[in-house]
């Protein structure tokens, strides 16, 4: 999506549909959170794969950093909300299992923390909240630091330019089919409360009667 | 020889967790969370399973047995009847229900299957309160027990009598009397709990907490909502309750007028603290909510009395297992165990959802192979190890300066510090320099070989101080842990030692092992031992012997000989909404953050300076 797109598509949901609603609001800061809180597992999980100590204690930094964003977002949810964050879980998975596919975690760090800072920094623009202003700009301080970083991390591992623009190419791909699959989910999902709404007016009416005198028999062993 | 290897598993309501038996051994179990770093992770356990079976050298395929925790379908039916019977209000709940139900939970035959690569026929599956029964009794030293469990809800059941025993070299678990929901005990507590400001299914721990600070005025009411039944176990009244629509709005009008107040706001500070003497000074309001607590908390421990009376008699046992989440009460069953007719009580060191996946590996293998009765029992320290060596050769990259920034809010580092780190040669010297640090008041991070399966930090994933010392525990309290200061940490007395301090009325049982237990401490050792003490003159002690955990045990007497008392104040090593630490990255995270004096992980020691 060209910028100038992506940027009127933030103002839009941050000026009209969190204006219309603390809801949507509140569910975006808990997915901010939940996101900031994984990027710090994937942060620790590649710590575990690293050996260079210098590296490991840069990451531990990191890590660190990661989780204070995390909290920052739920800081700002929690004053909004009449109870608080419970965090959203994750299935983790981690973005590259094997000890020889580090160097391509680097790059998608790279082009995440890249398209991270991006958004937050549309969503900055179109805020109106000061608090939620002066959390995005201490954050963005640090996403254009880890966006320099990850770079950094990856000369050091020896990559050549070649072979980071073609793996970066590859990684920018896999996250815009990601997100078209999400797209897709949200739709079904959408598609799906609207079938089983109607199922629910037609049918709980009958349902309910029996539902409410239904038991079910325990049996013993397994099966 | 035929080697049988049974993978236990436990997920999607809340807690996640893998456990591996193989030949009747339990050889490793670990909740979810503690990988995933997502306090309470309901997911698939994929890690904790990936840990469990890299531990054992064990490939998916070689798994005789995939035991899963609960029947899918018969909980699907109670899903479905619940959101049925609350029409017209439950289109949410039936939506949501059926999303995930049919999308994902009601295969996890396939889902398992599908996931570790093995033929679907592998895949089992038992009743919920079966895989507690089992969790309680299989690991205890019993031949023959009464078993209560008591939860939120399973499939159906919310609470269960089960007599088990052995037949034929095989363990029996013989149901004798279930509670159904929507009759839940469990629910009961949760519903009180957010009514109290804290979040149902992780804040019950707060309102135990909160309840001594109260009377228990509204208990009357309280037994009006919930009583025995002679039938059914349980009877809750549903025009208090709505667990039908529980997370939505768990609150019903007769519930609110009965109480004759509104929830706490989560925002509302509670003014009770534990180390202050003497009655708290708190506004008439926030005393209300002490009062609720203490209600609910009195009636949960006379039902759970009763339950147990009931477990009794049906069973003809004086050998008394608990499981389920109810069992995590220490208050209500160190009340179980002054009834003149319990004569032992088994709690496992993870009675809730995080050990079910136990149960149900256990289980698995006994149905498959037999069980000798009370021969291989289980201990909490059956979680991952890690080593330290790459962590130490990090530190001096560490860049504490920078880390300022992330410090808890209470704390700031000195100025200038910098962290030193050293690997004695001998663990002697490791446990000498960690029991000075205590005695001196320093707060001491301390983590050793496996963690604890289970909520309860045990001596290898613990924060320590001295017991005695009020200051160091508000330090503790606020430039740690970030805790609230009406809830009181534990206690952890070596052995030899604990008759000095605790009063208990009959002698040491296994949960008094593992903090399953609250337990009054005697009038004239309070002083010693105030900063774990309850504010009722109780704590939750961990009565800790050479067998049970060595290096720990070696630990409290160090410092004993400093101090005159083998024991310490024991605190999960987790800052408050995480999950226990598991690898020295995440502990030197936390101590970077927070205002722990010294780090000890195996044998590495860093300090501040
Ligand atoms: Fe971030
Ligand atoms: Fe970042
Ligand atoms: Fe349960």
């Amino acid at each position: 999506m060209p910028t100038w797109l992506e940027a009127l598509r933030v103002k839009l949901l941050v000026r009209l549909a969190w204006g219309l609603s603390k809801s949507r609001y509140l569910d975006s800061l808990r997915l901010f959170s939940a996101t900031e809180a994984d990027s710090a597992w994937q942060l620790l999980y590649a710590a575990d794969k690293v050996d260079d100590p210098a590296q490991r204690a840069d990451l531990l930094g990191q890590v660190l950093e990661e989780t204070h964003h995390a909290e920052l977002f739920k800081g700002l949810y929690n004053e909004d909300s009449a109870s608080p964050l419970v965090p959203a879980k994750y299935e983790r998975e981690a973005l590259y299992w094997d000890k020889a596919e580090m160097w391509k975690f680097f790059i998608y760090c790279y082009v995440g923390e890249d398209a991270a800072a991006t958004r937050f920094t549309h969503i900055r623009d179109a805020a109106t909240d000061p608090r939620l202003i002066k959390t995005l700009d201490s954050i963005l301080a640090d996403e254009v630091g880890h966006v320099h970083g990850a770079r950094e991390f990856i000369n050091e591992l020896g990559i050549s330019e070649e072979q980071f623009q073609r793996e970066s190419g590859l990684i920018r791909w896999r996250r815009r089919w990601e997100a078209w699959l999400r797209t897709g989910r949200n739709v079904t999902d959408l598609a799906s409360t609207g079938f089983l709404s109607a199922v629910y007016w037609v049918l709980a009416p009958l349902g309910a009667g029996i539902a409410r005198r239904r038991r079910t028999a325990s049996s013993a062993g397994w099966s | 020889m035929v080697v049988r290897r049974t993978l236990g598993l436990s997920y999607g309501f809340h807690d996640a967790s893998a456990a591996l038996v193989v030949d009747g051994v339990l050889v490793a179990a670990a909740a979810e969370e503690r990988f995933s770093r997502q306090k309470h992770d309901p997911n698939f356990p994929a890690l904790s399973v990936r840990w469990c079976l890299e531990k054992a050298g064990v490939a998916a395929s070689e798994l005789d047995a995939i035991v899963y925790h609960e029947d899918p379908a018969a909980t699907f039916t109670r899903v479905l009847a619940s959101s049925l019977a609350g029409f017209p209000d439950t289109r949410r709940e039936f939506v949501a229900g059926l999303k995930v139900w049919l999308g994902k939970k009601l295969w996890v035959r396939n889902d398992i299957s599908k996931r570790l690569d093995v033929h679907p026929d592998l895949v089992r599956t038992l009743r919920h309160h079966q895989t507690h029964a089992a969790q309680a009794f299989l690991g205890s030293p019993f031949s023959e027990a009464a078993v209560l469990s008591v939860d939120s809800v399973g499939e159906w059941e919310t609470a269960a009598i089960t007599h088990a025993t052995y037949e034929g070299g095989r363990p029996a678990l013989k149901p004798l009397a279930r509670a159904e929901f929507p009759d839940s005990l469990g629910l009961v507590y949760s519903t009180f709990t957010a009514f109290l400001g804290f979040v149902p299914m992780d804040g019950e721990c707060s309102t135990m907490a909160l309840a001594a600070f109260g009377r228990p005025v509204f208990a009357d009411e309280v037994r009006k909502m919930v009583r025995l039944d002679p039938e059914g176990l349980i009877r809750v009244d549903q025009d208090y309750f709505n667990f039908r629509n529980f997370y939505a709005d768990p609150f019903t009008p007769r519930f609110l007028a009965a109480l004759g107040g509104k929830p706490r706001s989560f925002k509302d500070r509670l003014p009770f603290d534990c180390l202050a003497d003497g009655p708290s000074e708190a506004p008439a309001d926030m005393n209300f909510y002490a009062d609720v607590a203490a209600s609910i908390q009195l009636v949960f421990e006379e039902l759970m009395v009763g339950l147990a009376k009931r477990a009794h008699e049906s069973a003809g046992s004086a050998n008394l297992c608990l499981a389920g989440g109810g069992a995590l009460n220490c208050v209500a069953n160190a009340s179980l165990l002054k009834q003149p007719w319990i004569e032992r009580l088994y709690v496992p060191p993870d009675p809730g959802d995080g050990g079910a996946s136990v149960g149900a590996a256990l289980y698995g293998d006994a149905l498959q192979g037999g069980r000798t009765p009370g021969k291989v029992g289980y201990g909490p320290y059956t979680g991952a190890a890690f080593d330290e060596t790459r962590d130490a050769a990090l530190l001096p990259h560490a860049k504490p300066g920078r880390y300022r920034r992330f410090a808890v809010r209470g704390w700031q580092p000195r100025p200038g510090e910098t962290w030193t780190s050293e690997r004695p040669a001998d663990f002697g010297a490791v446990i000498e320099e960690a029991a000075a640090a205590i005695a001196d008041g320093k707060i001491v991070g301390w983590c050793q070989g496996a963690a604890e399966s289970g909520p309860r930090a045990l001596g290898n994933r613990s924060i320590l101080i001295r017991p005695d010392r009020l200051e160091t525990a508000r330090r503790l309290s606020t430039q740690v842990k970030l805790r609230e200061p009406y809830r009181p940490y534990a206690l952890s007395i070596a052995e030899e030692e604990a008759g000095k301090v605790l009063s208990l009325t009959k002698a040491v049982q296994t949960p008094h092992r593992w903090m399953q237990l609250s337990a009054p401490v005697r009038p004239e050792a309070q002083a010693s031992v105030r900063a774990a003490m309850h504010v009722d003159g109780t704590t939750r002690p961990q009565v800790c012997s050479r067998e049970d955990n060595e290096r720990y045990h070696s630990l409290l007497k160090a410092v004993g000989r400093r101090t005159g008392l083998s024991a310490v104040l024991n605190t999960s090593f987790n800052e408050s909404g995480y999950p226990i630490v598991g690898t020295p990255l995440e502990a030197l995270a936390m101590y970077a953050r927070t205002a722990m004096d010294l780090l000890v992980y195996n044998g590495l020691v860093v300090r501040k300076t």
